[in-house]
């Protein structure tokens, strides 16, 4: 039966994807699509002979493969390097620990320029400077301690180091820009319970392996949509539960103290963060034999009656299939958000429906996505990083996220707000995938259909593209631009189009 | 004899140095070699009893001395000899530090024997494997780094080897895989490290670890027979200083510390033990060595008992032994005359001049030799045909040893796999409508297990008429030897569609994407996101999440004891109406698909190998786990019977 639905599912699906491609390739002008011809147009290279080669090849040895590209820093034992480990030594719990200190990092650097065509904003053109800087103390494979620093910049739009050559932001107007700073933005450590007390199961034959979590760190849950955030959490999880018909069930449980950024529904995020609330969520993914689900709930409890500043409680919930229907990829995402109360400025009712579904074009290993959604009220996210991620709809297009560095936000505006739209777009790779090309058309209109407490556009539409590419073995350049015409409504002056292009440079260490 | 050439003689000596330091007094060893397989399944090695070292065991490497210095005597190129001797020196150095199997093997024949044909003494030579690893480090910027040597060759990575290069070139222990030191000189518990293990360095007179301690050791030393030292210096038959006890190589959390792989980025990648844990035979309490160190493979079977060791000819005390072969999915696919690992073999020629030996040619044999014209050109290494005949009988005894694999191989996978019942749903005019159902008999852990990713399990099913002509057909290959499914290069390029009724239980990685969800792929690289993949430490609590944000294995496996159906239809057009029509369900094992091969073949294959040459061995080794034939009459019911739906017969049919 199962493979019926499949069947079934894989023709609606296919004329779902025919018909998308008609448009694509009309706006587009890539990726014409015909499956039943079976010869397909692509922009990238050519995945070459079908047939496997029969001739041996160079046997890529060293000098053909470069060397491991060392960390920063590495005490006690190399990262991923080769030549003796360390013995380590045995705690009273029967744990063995080889401590390792590794130290790496992103470099980020751009010079962007967007202007929003929003009233009387004028455009921004600055030099924006990002690195985000961790040490991983690694005490064994499963227990370590992450810390984290961003000592260039300060998680607000704006706020990054660099220099400013034209607009204004934050009080701040043309000429450099120092934002260093030593804020802890990551603290965490992390193990298994049956790994750091072996000496309760010296066999390994029960259920103590319970993976744990505790301190600040990223939390990310439906591909950023329903939570995206950076909080102090305690977390476990068990991992291969058994159910029949399951292979994998992951459970994993959370509680949040502190630092929870609930998400907001207006146009700006004001990024306060909350320290007088607790945040509990439960969290699962299972393997079936041909979807892969995900059920997540985050209940916030923020209506303590002796505060002064509280918000209300929140019931945020999602849901997505993941699943192949033939050549397409499909996931399916329900989010949802309800106040338990009255809602308010950081919780507000409403549903978030997307369709993420893509496909390749024969011969080629270029992708071709098609991301439509619809918002039925106002959703909003269970938690928001101020910068990284953006709002509920970044993880649907390249135009709806933003790039987080500097000031350049979302090209398009990224809330689910009653609203309805979708990106459609096309990724080209070259050079063993060292090159890619991503187009993309995005937009979206509003519904109507709600008094949208802070709404922005009446509607958006935008083009631009990404490229990226590698440059050394630890970098990669990239180059962004976009243009977008759009219509005010509400509160929101809109004067003219919005466009924008950006450069960056990427250095890992 | 084979006359070695002066590299290679040098290479010999240096082993033979560290091995015939304890070899030449051990040669007591006898006995007439008696390699034939055994043809029951569950039969034990051959070598158990009467092992001829002379046949493929270490003790060949006694007369490697002699021939080794002729070499160096003839050899008048200073580079060449500058460099033999330092790869002499190396080896030497190597064997000081982590000892070969070979050394070990002159005591524990047995063992030796049983992991010189298994899974662990080939993880290190396979081709497939080291086109991974170095395709994923031509694709990270190198920043993979060592992940995958550290399970399959620690011994190569704590003497400080690439990861990259060819097998050609390393260390003789470092291409015996995860030799007998990876287990037996673990001093600590290190629990869930991915392989990343901590060898103890020391030579073959350091202590060994072991489950049983060092009471018989002492007696050993103590007996003047057995005429030990445990003295560098001194004359006589080198042994350990001490067996420790070390409980935690009994356990599973042991081969939990292998066979539960985590990237540093988070990917999990093998679960075997996680999903070991939670499983009724571990609520049993039945270990891992239970079912797979025990007689038979892949069950509860209880152990050998015989003498541990065989010193100077003389057993030590019978005592529990366990089962070395560790029989899996995974097969050779790489030249006979290099693996099973084989003194023999070693001593009569180089890696590369195996290599050049033509097995399939017939070389060694009467009916090639006396029919091969003169101006037919041998490799020199070979052009003796005294050297082919020797090779020939090496390779003779490596083929029976490599059946006697294959055989514990399907042992260990029936044990694990069954094909159930088959439902028929439907038979009549319009079409036969019928189910299939894949059991896990197994209570330790999920089927397929471990490397999940790539392991193909799947139904071939051939539904024919009457005159045998095919009406339906899935779970069948392609050109390239790959099932019709989203990763066969001949439906990737729209050559050949899509098989809809695929029932394969191979997991399948998934990369998230730039934009549009996720995507399958063979490599689990995530190109669609950056143009620089590259791997660091996460930076979020992945414990927590469970997998990166960027890839993951979507699983398929069956859980303990759980099952899948397989549907299938026949369209009323497709039938010919000459029935009575057949079908043929046949579950199959195949270590790993033919797109891993055409994936990773941009990097090239070791030892010379096309992509094609190592897709053919691979289809080549492929299993059929079990057989099932079912027939449909559409036109008279009453003449079917013996089915649950009372519409067919089924005929069960075991191809042992």
């Amino acid at each position: 039966m199962i493979r019926k639905l499949q069947s079934a599912g894989g023709k609606t699906a296919r004329s779902v994807v025919i018909g998308s491609t008609i448009i694509a390739t009309a706006i587009g002008g890539i990726g014409a699509i015909s499956d039943a011809a079976r010869a397909e147009f692509f922009l990238g290279e050519s995945r070459g002979s079908t047939k496997i080669n029969d001739k041996p090849t160079k046997f890529f040895t060293t000098g053909d493969i470069p060397e491991r590209p060392a960390l920063i820093i590495e005490l006690g034992e190399n990262f991923l390097g080769e030549g003796n480990l360390q013995q380590g030594f045995e705690l009273p719990t029967g744990a063995v620990w080889a401590p390792a200190l590794w130290v790496f990092g992103t470099l980020r650097s751009a010079i962007q320029t967007i202007d929003t065509g929003i009233g009387d904003a004028d455009r921004i053109t600055d030099w924006a400077n990002r690195f985000d800087f961790f040490a991983n103390l690694q005490l064994t494979a499963t227990e370590k301690i992450v810390l984290g620093i961003r000592p260039l910049d300060k998680n607000r739009g704006g706020q990054f180091s660099g220099y400013r050559f034209e607009g204004e932001a934050n009080g701040d107007d043309e000429g450099f820009l120092d934002f260093t700073n030593a804020n802890i933005r990551t603290l965490f450590a992390e193990g298994d319970i049956g790994s750091l007390f072996p000496i309760l199961d010296p066999q390994g034959t029960s259920w103590l392996d319970y993976g744990f979590t505790v301190g600040r760190q990223p939390l990310i849950f439906q591909d950023g949509i329903l939570l995206n955030d950076t909080q102090d959490a305690l977390g476990f999880v068990r991992n291969n539960v058994r159910l029949p018909g399951v292979s994998n069930l992951r459970v994993s449980g959370s509680w949040s103290w502190d630092s929870v950024n609930r998400g907001a529904t207006g146009i700006d995020n004001s990024g306060e963060r909350e320290g007088d609330l607790n945040q509990f969520g439960l969290f699962t993914a299972f393997d079936t034999e041909f979807k892969t689900t995900n059920i997540d709930l985050i209940y916030t409890l923020d209506s303590d009656d002796n505060s002064a500043d509280e918000d209300g409680d929140s019931l945020h919930a999602g849901i997505s299939i993941a699943e192949r229907i033939g050549r397409y990829s499909l996931t399916w995402r329900a989010n949802g958000s309800l106040a338990i109360e009255d809602e308010s400025d950081v919780v507000t009712d409403g549903a978030l429906l997307s369709t993420e579904l893509s496909w390749t074009p024969h011969g080629s290993d270029d992708t071709i996505w098609i991301n439509p959604f619809v918002s039925l009220g106002n959703f909003t996210q269970a938690g928001r990083e101020n910068i990284d991620g953006g709002g509920p709809l970044a993880a649907l297009g390249i135009l709806y996220a933003s790039p987080n560095i500097g000031q350049f936000g979302s090209e398009l505006d990224n809330k689910a707000n009653d609203n309805f739209g979708g990106a459609i777009g096309y990724q080209a790779f070259w050079n063993d995938h060292w090159t890619n090309l991503g187009l993309e058309i995005a937009g979206f209109k509003d519904l109507g259909l709600e008094d949208n407490l802070q709404q922005g556009f009446e509607w958006q539409v935008g083009v631009g593209f990404q490229a990226q590419q590698k440059v050394t073995q630890q970098s990669l350049v990239q180059l962004e631009g976009f243009y977008a015409l759009q219509e005010g409504e509400g509160d929101i002056d809109v004067d003219d189009d919005a466009y924008g292009g950006r450069l960056e440079f990427l250095y890992q260490f | 004899m084979k006359v070695s050439t002066p590299q290679s003689s040098l290479r010999a000596f240096a082993v033979s140095l560290a091995i015939g330091s304890a070899m030449l007094l051990a040669g007591a060893m006898t006995g007439k070699a008696e390699a034939a397989p055994a043809t029951d399944l569950h039969a034990q090695s051959p070598v158990i009893a009467d092992l001829a070292p002379g046949s493929f065991g270490p003790a060949a490497a006694e007369v490697q001395i002699a021939e080794a210095t002729d070499g160096i005597v003839n050899d008048a190129d200073a580079v060449e000899e500058e460099k033999d001797a330092q790869s002499a020196h190396d080896d030497l150095f190597g064997e000081s530090r982590y000892p070969s199997a070979a050394t070990c093997g002159t005591c524990h024949p047995k063992q030796y024997e049983e992991w010189a044909i298994s899974q662990h003494s080939y993880a290190q030579l396979s081709p497939v494997y080291m086109a991974i690893n170095n395709f994923l480090n031509f694709s990270t910027s190198s920043s993979m780094g060592d992940f995958c040597l550290r399970c399959h060759n620690q011994v190569g990575a704590n003497l400080g080897e690439s990861p990259f290069i060819s097998n050609l070139e390393r260390h003789p222990t470092s291409r015996e895989g995860i030799t007998c030191v990876v287990c037996h000189r673990i001093t600590k518990g290190y629990n869930k490290v991915s392989g990343r293990l901590a060898l103890a360095e020391g030579s073959l007179l350091d202590p060994v670890m072991g489950p049983e301690g060092n009471a018989e050791m002492e007696r050993v030393l103590k007996d003047d027979k057995y005429r030990v030292v445990t003295e560098e210096e001194e004359l006589g038959r080198k042994i350990h200083t001490e067996a420790k006890k070390f409980e935690p190589i009994s356990t599973p959390t042991f081969c939990g510390s292998c066979h539960d792989v985590t990237l540093f980025n988070g990917f999990r990648l093998e679960e075997a033990f996680s999903e070991y844990r939670l499983s009724p035979a571990a609520d049993r309490g039945v270990t891992c060595q239970d079912c797979h160190m025990g007689k038979i493979q892949g069950i509860p079977s209880d152990f050998d008992y015989g003498p541990a060791a065989v010193v100077g000819g003389v057993p030590t005390k019978p005592r529990k032994l366990s089962n070395h072969l560790f029989s899996g999915p995974d097969y050779s696919v790489i030249h006979p005359g290099i693996f099973p690992h084989n003194a023999d073999a070693q001593q009569l020629a180089t890696l590369e001049q195996w290599l050049e030996y033509d097995h399939e040619a017939g070389w060694g044999t009467d009916e090639f030799e006396d029919n091969v014209s003169d101006d037919y050109e041998f490799p020199e290494s070979w052009a003796s045909i005294d050297d082919r005949y020797d090779a020939r009988e090496i390779l003779d005894i490596q083929f029976e040893r490599l059946d006697f694999a294959r055989k514990k191989r399907l042992e260990v996978l029936r044990n694990g796999y069954h094909l159930g019942d088959v439902k028929i749903e439907e038979a009549t005019d319009d079409g036969i409508e019928f189910e299939g159902e894949v059991k896990n008999i197994t209570d330790g852990h999920n089927v397929p297990t471990g490397f999940t990713g790539e392991r193909v399990v799947w139904l071939e099913v051939t539904v024919k008429d009457a005159e045998g002509n095919v009406v339906f057909v899935s779970g069948d290959r392609d050109p390239n030897g790959d099932l019709r499914d989203l990763h066969s290069l001949y439906v990737h390029n729209g050559e050949l569609p899509e098989d809809p009724y695929l029932f394969n239980l191979q997991s399948k990685f998934v990369v998230t994407q730039g934009r549009g969800g996720e995507r399958e792929a063979v490599i689990p690289i995530p190109y669609t996101v950056t143009a620089l993949p590259i791997v660091r430490p996460t930076t979020l609590s992945l414990v927590f999440a469970g997998e990166p944000t960027t890839e993951r294995n979507h699983r398929k496996g069956i859980e303990p004891l759980g099952n899948r159906w397989a549907s299938y239809e026949v369209d009323g057009d497709k039938l010919t109406g000459k029935g009575p029509y057949t079908a043929s369900i046949r579950l199959n094992s195949q270590m790993v698909p033919v797109n891993l091969i055409t994936a990773v073949q941009r990097v090239g294959f070791d030892y010379g190998m096309s992509a094609k040459d190592v897709a053919d061995a691979v289809v080549e080794g492929a299993d059929i786990l079990w057989e099932k034939m079912v027939t449909f009459d559409v036109h008279n019911e009453s003449t079917v019977s013996q089915n649950a739906t009372g519409k067919a017969w089924i005929e069960g049919q075991l191809r042992r």
